[in-house]
């Protein structure tokens, strides 16, 4: 994941499979774990990527502004 | 005694036309049109006529200015002569209207037969392109009307290509350098996007020209789309009702053609602010999903782990009721007989040892009767 190009999107709908299957009454506490951790591997990837587009949006909108 | 000259009707007529084109190379008559004829198409007959006398006209309809009526007041310059059969009479070899009263009626007789041909209809007016990137300007260079549009056009926008065709905007000459500049500009190989034709306001004897039929029809026919500018009010000249647009002052023109930039740039301003907007609140928006994501997956890895807790307490439970311990505690006692577990009263006989295990130990006992089984 840390070599391909953070798409929103698709994580977003891995995430929401991942949900599901978390929340699965027949999924075992082993791979619930396993989901677990991916999920929040996932959900990092996407803090990430907001931080980077908020950080992309304020360095543009003070361009703006010093324009 | 001299001879009295005698010459022949033919020689007189011929002697005199020599002597009226001495005298009278051409002359400019000022008068009233009356018994206006046009004949075959081709050749117009009229009299020009004042309180006391009247004379007779020849000449053909290229001569006419447009469409005339009886009564108009007429400067017309012509060519005296006394025909062999007809008499006398004066050539055409130019008309010119004559008083305000005179260039309106002809100008509304012109405008009506232009209208029923349809050159100033609704439908044939093409949008202009906004903004246009190359402008052919008609129009006097040393009219103020030049300065002012390229000073308007310039401070509006800037940076367009115009092409100056330089002409005089009064006068006869005015309609032939008029309308050749619409027909140069129609062949270039790269024409303008517009045509623009303007010049500032003057007396209805200056712009009479922009009511003259042949620069009319020339805006009309231009497949180059025109915007015709003249300045004045009252009137609209027949050359801008058959332009695509008309402009009331050349200023006017320059801000019709191009949108102001500080309007844009203001407009752009105000687009890039509300995109910043949007992009913030979709970021807001994005930073709500992704911690409802964290609060879902926290929820639900705990939501298992409680399944799991409550199923292993299930379990404990079902254990714990079926511990023989527990059983004992409610005081029931195994009975074993040789270390086995005496299920069925068949398995014992009378004087037979057991061993009795309660809750909190147990004892040896000796069978003294047996009953119920086999029964």
């Amino acid at each position: 994941m840390a070599n391909k190009e953070v798409n929103f999107k698709e994580l977003s709908a891995e995430l929401d499979k991942l949900l599901l299957k978390l929340q699965d009454q027949n999924t075992g506490l082993d791979e619930a774990i396993t989901l677990f951790k991916k999920g929040r591997a996932i959900v990092d990837a996407l803090e990430k990527y907001l931080l980077k587009a908020e950080n992309t949006i304020r360095s543009l909108t003070n361009e703006k502004s010093k324009k | 005694m001299d001879e009295p000259l005698i010459i022949s009707v033919s020689e007189f007529i011929d002697l005199l036309n020599q002597t009226l084109e001495f005298a009278y190379p051409s002359v400019t008559i000022l008068g009233e049109l009356s018994n206006f004829k046009i004949s075959n198409n081709k050749w117009i007959y009229f009299d020009l006529k004042d309180e006391k006398a009247k004379v007779r006209f020849f000449g053909t309809v290229y001569h006419l200015p447009g469409p005339l009526e009886d009564g108009m007041m007429l400067k017309v310059r012509a060519v005296p002569r006394v025909h062999p059969q007809y008499g006398f009479s004066l050539t055409v070899q130019h008309i010119a209207l004559s008083g305000e009263g005179s260039i309106k009626q002809a100008s509304e007789l012109l405008k009506a037969q232009l209208m029923t041909e349809g050159l100033f209809a609704a439908e044939r007016k093409r949008i202009l392109p906004y903004p246009p990137a190359k402008i052919g300007l008609i129009t006097s260079a040393e009219s103020a009307a030049y300065t002012d549009f390229l000073k308007i056009i310039n401070q509006r926008w800037g940076g367009l290509e115009i092409i100056l065709n330089n002409v005089q905007v009064q006068g006869e000459p005015a309609i032939d350098q008029i309308t050749q500049a619409i027909t140069q500009f129609n062949q270039m190989a790269s024409p303008p996007d517009i045509l623009v034709i303007t010049r500032g306001g003057g007396s209805i004897d200056d712009l009479q020209i922009f009511n003259h039929e042949r620069v009319t029809r020339s805006v009309a026919g231009s497949r180059i789309p025109t915007l015709v500018a003249i300045g004045h009010e009252q009137d609209i000249s027949l050359a801008e009702l058959a332009a695509d647009q008309r402009a009331s002052t050349p200023s006017n023109a320059a801000e019709l053609l191009v949108p102001d930039k500080k309007d844009i740039i203001q407009q752009l301003n105000m687009t890039k602010q509300q995109m910043a907007t949007h992009l913030k609140y979709s970021l807001q928006m994005l930073k709500i999903t992704v911690s409802d994501y964290k609060k879902e997956l926290q929820s639900a890895i705990m939501q298992n782990l409680a399944q799991c807790q409550n199923y292993l307490q299930k379990q404990s439970e079902i254990i714990a009721l079926l511990d023989p311990q527990a059983i004992l505690r409610r005081g029931y006692a195994i009975i074993y007989r040789q270390k086995q577990i005496v299920r069925q009263i068949s398995e014992l006989n009378k004087e037979d040892s057991v061993d009795v295990k309660l809750n909190d130990g147990s004892f040896e006992a000796t069978v003294n009767n047996v009953k119920g089984g086999k029964e």
